[in-house]
């Protein structure tokens, strides 16, 4: 059994009188990768904000390494990085001085030459390092966004939607870079659309739709077009 | 850590081209600000010297005649620019520069520079101090608005919140920034400015100095604190429109609208008698033979400090008649005049007071009397220009009465005895003068400053995207 890096337990949270998360219940262990799969408005995103302390739940307790986000969110964060959706960089910096200034606010001072070295893990590509980011496509910042994951060295790994918006190629050096994380033994919390990734490099999945869980299971027990059914059965449901 | 986040924040601000080039020219404004102020003041002070040496040809020139009269022939004494004019002019533009000195008359200061100032000069646009004040936190508002509220418009703040190992260290990196990048281009280029002209022109002391390093220190202290309000609006604003909105409205009453309420209400709640009022008061009590009462009462002084009987008894009874006179006018300004300054002093402390109520007035009341230029500081000279009268008038009179001269007979001193008056001579008294003044000034900032550093310590742990 692996060791839960993140434990959601019993997490309800309403905006108003809507409720946005009912009873949630999820675990990550250490080098798993979890896929949280559902349609726009299911509460991926309410779920990611939760983890990183920026919402506080109605009920339930939400750990990150056995820290506490509604009660220590800073301390939460601390332990994990978070990418979102759209990775939005200092324009003005490139990708570079982007990386050490961010890997900075982490806590860790990264010399140009390891940046260059994580950038071009990350898949971007030598002649953008020292381009200024006003002028990077979605991808190009994805790839800064990893590599400034990477140079954090968190244990937990949030990403909003990593793919979206990617092409073919970027996607796929995106997938090799979640698996050698998990390989390390980052988990990996993953909300996302994107059914083919989650079948590329999930362990397992689960269903939200309409703040509930409604489904969670292994990945590697069915095949792509098998996961495909599940997940619209779940969501006609 | 944190010096390594604001270096690299500091990177941001000179690649945002907006906010920077607006730092960049407000800048030069206070360099040239400070070189037009430093070269008027120098001009003036050559002109002050060569006419006071004129004048002391003149009155050592003036030829044998009875001492009483030379009290009248007398001479102009002028008040040298204090050494930090350059940084911080203060009252100095609407206060006289020069003051005659004459037996029974304590004149008013001659010369105020206002009076040919230019009209940029007149908009009061001239003084690095009241740029640093007034415009220094519109352009720290930019700097913060550029380094944080477009950061969460542009959600990179979001970026930072999910990675930052505490969210201190992006509050406090950018606040630093801000902070280096204002005390850096608008306070410490105009101080070294200062330095070098204090060098050079032979005017540095350890008191100027002292006056330098605690100005540039304030300054320094006073932009804290719009970069830790800019942070903290930019940080809990809900938008970066609202932001902005909030720091521009927050310049304008802090800076503009408070500032010129607290004098009117200065004025209102200690208003001060016209200069008309105070002449006449002393015009009428200042003679001390205005009533038959005070002659006789007056007589009775004189005849008991000679020992006689009679007036004629006296070797110089006229003389001896100007002295009483003029040592009663005395008793008679010290009073009127003593009176009315100790108004203005009140009204000095009553706006330090409103410090309370908006940071810039509480600097605009430290930077003038550090760098010697507020109403204790001119209050010095008036008492010092006044003294010196009185002695010289008092010199006059005792060589007079030392020598006896009955009826019309006149008793004649030459050059001899206009020499032993030493040449008036003025410098700025030490620091610390006026500190009374000022104190809750002072108690004001520290608390501003004390109040902005724990909401953003507030800020820093609540802050989201």
């Amino acid at each position: 059994m692996v060791t839960p890096m993140l434990s959601l337990s019993d997490v309800t949270v309403s905006f108003g009188e809507a409720p946005a998360l009912s009873s949630l219940s999820l675990h990550v262990g250490e080098g798993e990768v979890y896929a949280l799969l559902g349609p726009n408005g299911a509460g991926k995103t309410t779920t990611l904000n939760l983890i990183l302390g920026f919402l506080k739940p109605d009920t339930g307790t939400i750990l990150v390494d056995g820290v506490d986000a509604s009660v220590n969110p800073i301390g939460a964060r601390a332990k994990l990085a978070y990418l979102p959706e759209t990775v939005m960089l200092h324009p003005a910096l490139n990708a570079v001085e982007n990386l050490q200034y961010f890997a900075l606010l982490a806590g860790r001072k990264v010399a140009p030459g390891t940046a260059r070295t994580l950038l071009q893990e990350a898949g971007l590509q030598e002649e953008a390092h020292d381009r200024p980011a006003s002028g990077f496509s979605k991808g190009m910042r994805q790839k800064v966004g990893v590599a400034i994951a990477l140079a954090k060295e968190a244990r937990l790994l949030l990403l909003d939607e990593p793919t979206s918006g990617l092409d073919a190629g970027a996607a796929n050096d995106l997938s090799d870079l979640i698996r050698a994380a998990s390989a390390r033994g980052t988990a990996v919390l993953m909300a996302t659309h994107d059914l083919f990734r989650v079948k590329d490099v999930a362990h397992r999945l689960g269903i939200l739709r309409a703040g509930h869980l409604v489904d969670e299971r292994s990945v590697s027990s069915f095949g792509a077009a098998d996961l495909e059914r599940l997940y619209l059965d779940a969501l006609a449901q | 850590m944190i010096v390594d986040l604001a270096r690299a924040e500091l990177r941001i601000l000179r690649r945002d081209r907006s906010a920077w080039w607006a730092l960049l020219a407000l800048a030069a404004f206070i360099l040239l600000a400070f070189a037009g102020t430093t070269l008027d003041a120098a001009r003036g002070n050559a002109d002050k010297a060569a006419i006071a040496a004129a004048e002391r040809a003149r009155w050592l020139g003036q030829g044998d005649k009875d001492p009483h009269s030379a009290a009248h022939y007398s001479i102009f004494a002028f008040k040298p620019a204090p050494p930090l004019v350059g940084l911080d002019s203060g009252a100095t533009p609407f206060v006289g520069q020069a003051i005659w000195l004459e037996a029974h008359h304590q004149n008013d200061l001659l010369h105020r520079p206002q009076q040919g100032a230019s009209l940029l000069q007149r908009a009061g646009l001239t003084s690095p101090a009241a740029l640093i004040l007034g415009i220094g936190p519109l352009v720290v508002f930019l700097l913060a608005f550029a380094l944080v509220a477009q950061d969460r418009e542009r959600r990179t703040m979001r970026l930072a919140l999910g990675l930052a190992k505490h969210p201190r260290l992006i509050v406090g990196g950018k606040a630093l920034a801000i902070w280096i990048a204002a005390t850096g281009l608008l306070v410490v280029p105009v101080s070294i400015a200062s330095a070098t002209t204090l060098v050079l022109s032979g005017a540095f002391s350890p008191d100027a100095g002292a006056r330098l390093a605690l100005w540039a220190a304030l300054m320094a202290t006073y932009l804290a604190l719009p970069a830790a309000i800019g942070v903290l609006v930019s940080l809990r604003a809900r938008s970066a429109r609202i932001a902005l909105a909030i720091l521009f409205g927050s310049w304008i009453l802090f800076g503009l609208v408070l500032p010129r309420l607290a004098s009117t209400t200065v004025d209102d709640v200690r208003p001060l008698p016209s200069s008309q009022a105070v002449h006449q008061q002393m015009l009428e009590e200042a003679p001390a033979y205005w009533t038959a009462e005070q002659s006789e009462r007056h007589k009775r002084q004189l005849l008991a400090k000679f020992g006689v009987a009679r007036i004629e008894d006296i070797p110089n009874a006229r003389m001896a008649e100007m002295d009483l006179v003029e040592r009663h006018s005395h008793d008679v300004f010290d009073r009127i005049l003593g009176g009315f300054y100790g108004r203005v002093a009140a009204q000095d402390r009553l706006f330090a007071t409103f410090g309370l109520l908006s940071p810039t007035i509480a600097g605009q009341a430290i930077s003038a009397s550090l760098a010697g230029t507020d109403f204790s500081h001119q209050r010095d000279f008036i008492d010092t220009a006044e003294r010196y009268r009185r002695d010289l008038v008092n010199r006059m009179n005792a060589e007079g009465m030392a020598h006896s001269a009955g009826g019309a007979e006149r008793y004649t001193a030459d050059v001899r005895l206009w020499g032993d008056i030493p040449e008036f001579a003025y410098s700025q008294p030490p620091l610390g003068t006026g500190m009374r003044d000022i104190l809750m000034a002072i108690l004001a900032l520290g608390l501003w400053i004390g109040v902005a550093w724990w909401l953003l310590r507030m800020a820093a742990r609540r802050i989201t995207p």
